[in-house]
């Protein structure tokens, strides 16, 4: 085969090779409309509840950059002193640059969280909702009242779930929704909320990435939840202070990549190539398909790659926190070979043989994700900004 | 910002032109709905750099550079999404526009799309802006910000990938020589 054929087969496999066709079945909005639902993006942060979250995460996002900037320059002067390259001259003028493309992060993160778990370890939903830019509110049966981001839960008595709960009903938000018996629990840029022996779901966003709108009930609600303290009655409170919320579980998913690219999943060859102690956590327990089909479409241990990996391709584990915590170190002690990149670590095997072709090599490696979950399971991955 | 209403005349002109391309470009990297979302993102940062935007021939080459970032920024965030609609799929309740589906319509464009997926990131972005968005290599070079050699040297390299992963092993012979740039924005 030529390269000019498969020049040809690439370009035949183009989704879209005609631009022009998406809009014929999408009627696109104008630019006017989207200058407008750009200009929402200042409505909702007048809120002073986004306010102060949006300076919280500020002051998260300087702090990060400032690390970044750090490891960045570490590596930068440490690259230069071994490979001493002429420097291209800077493009003087931004406006004349065209933006080149992202490369992988190299940020290091926490992989597991840290402290005792927050228990129990499951939890059934009561009420959620999600606003883009804002952030998740999910209350929890138990009393759990966890606001997803930064990962914080309060306590409440049973009395207190069921006054918020009663604000969710109240808010308005729900007034036009119909009952239905069972819902998607993540709740995506939505509301639910548990009556009787039914739920009640709307949809409260239907911004950008960038921009949020939703409408004055969930945005009142949303407020309410944020100033909680300020009109839940003492007595309601099982305790009130905000701790970090540790997951008790945490899904797992072990995707193997052959030349940086995803190859199929086999249980057994992997376990065999893991050091003994991390073999031996996942060979305790069977892959999760619930795992697998929350987990495998995120993004996560792929490093940027535009496609999702599938279970063929990876196979996904719930653990516990602990089981967590001793695969990591597993892998990540000497000698477990494994390093971290970004949130993965990356366990490499070498060059290993190809079956399929005899005789030829490959750069095999092994990729671990780790995930908290909430109460109910769902990952705090899934809930996007 | 203050606003002018030559920005404002500028900006509509701006979508106007490039909107199905830049919608294009990020249809062929995340879902229908995901594009959509990622494409109205990638002109709302244009519109705040209104004045940074280059003229022609360099305006869609910077509107790629913001989509990639932009779709690279909020991937979290749109694969989310791509698993619930993943979940609606499994529903029946499937867009007939949608890429995957248009994916696995012919089984040969599916092989190529999946041993695309093998390549690295970089090489496969690289691929896709010369093979899909149809943009001349000098140009894929700035976007990247490589060389011109280097470009060349990671298509062929690519494309020889592409030919092992895609020719049956009985066909696998030694490679022919370096493709010709076909075709230029």
């Amino acid at each position: 085969m030529t390269l000019d054929q498969i020049d040809q087969m690439v370009r035949a496999a183009n989704p879209v090779p005609d631009p022009t066709a998406l809009e014929s079945n999408d009627p696109a909005p104008t630019a006017q409309d989207l200058l407008q639902h750009g200009a929402t993006v200042a409505d909702l942060e007048a809120s002073p509840g986004a306010r102060t979250k949006r300076r919280s995460r500020l002051v998260a996002a300087a702090a990060v950059a400032a690390a970044m900037l750090l490891v960045t320059a570490t590596v930068l002067i440490a690259d230069r002193g071994r490979h001493a390259r002429p420097t291209r001259p800077a493009n003087p003028s931004p406006s004349a640059t065209v933006p080149t493309l992202p490369t992988t992060p190299s940020t290091t993160v926490p992989l597991l969280p840290k402290g005792a778990a927050s228990l129990p370890s499951t939890g059934e939903l009561v009420a959620a909702i999600n606003v883009r830019h804002r952030g998740v509110f999910r209350l929890y049966a138990d009393g759990r009242l966890i606001d997803v981001w930064p990962a914080v839960e309060q306590r409440l008595t049973p009395e207190g779930v069921e006054r918020v709960r009663s604000r969710f009903l109240s808010s308005g938000l729900f007034d036009s929704a119909q009952p239905v018996s069972e819902i998607d629990g993540l709740c995506p840029i939505r509301a639910c909320v548990r009556d009787d022996d039914h739920w009640l779901e709307v949809q409260v966003d239907v911004g950008g990435p960038t921009f949020s709108r939703a409408g004055p009930e969930a945005v009142g609600l949303f407020d309410d939840l944020e100033r909680l303290a300020s009109w839940l009655p003492a007595t309601e409170w099982a305790d009130q202070r905000a701790k970090p919320y540790v997951s008790p579980r945490i899904g797992t998913c072990v995707g193997v990549f052959v030349d940086g690219g995803p190859a199929p999943f086999d249980r057994s060859v992997l376990l065999s190539r893991l050091p003994e102690r991390a073999a031996g956590v996942l060979s305790a327990h069977e892959r999760s398909a619930d795992m697998e089909s929350l987990l495998l479409p995120l993004d996560y241990f792929t490093g940027g790659r535009s496609y999702p990996i599938t279970s063929s391709e990876s196979g996904c584990f719930e653990l516990t926190l602990n089981e967590a915590r001793t695969l990591a170190d597993a892998l990540l002690a000497p000698p477990g070979g494994g390093t971290q990149e970004g949130s993965v670590i990356v366990r490499s095997f070498g060059r290993q043989s190809d079956p399929s072709q005899p005789g030829a090599t490959r750069q095999q490696a092994a990729h671990i994700g780790f995930f908290q979950l909430l109460p109910d399971k769902w990952p705090f991955a899934a809930f996007g900004d | 910002m203050s606003v002018s209403s030559d920005d404002q005349r500028r900006f509509e002109a701006l979508y106007d032109a490039h909107r199905p391309e830049v919608l294009a470009y990020c249809t062929r990297r995340v879902s229908t709905g995901d594009a959509a979302d990622a494409c109205s993102e990638t002109f709302l940062v244009a519109w705040r750099r209104i004045d940074d935007v280059p003229p022609p021939p360099r305006t869609l080459p910077y509107l790629y550079g913001i989509a990639a970032r932009v779709i690279s920024n909020h991937r979290r965030t749109l694969h989310r999404r791509t698993r619930l609609q993943e979940r609606l799929r499994a529903f029946g309740a499937t867009s007939p526009r949608d890429p995957d589906v248009l994916n696995v319509q012919s089984e040969r464009d599916n092989d190529v799309l999946v041993a695309l997926r093998r390549l690295k990131p970089k090489d496969r972005e690289i691929v896709m802006l010369s093979a899909w968005e149809d943009l001349p290599r000098d140009t894929i070079a700035e976007l990247m910000g490589m060389t011109r050699a280097a470009i060349d040297q990671r298509i062929y390299r690519s494309y020889q990938r592409l030919a092992r992963m895609l020719a049956p092993a009985a066909e696998r012979s030694p490679v022919s020589p370096p493709i010709t740039e076909t075709g230029g924005a």
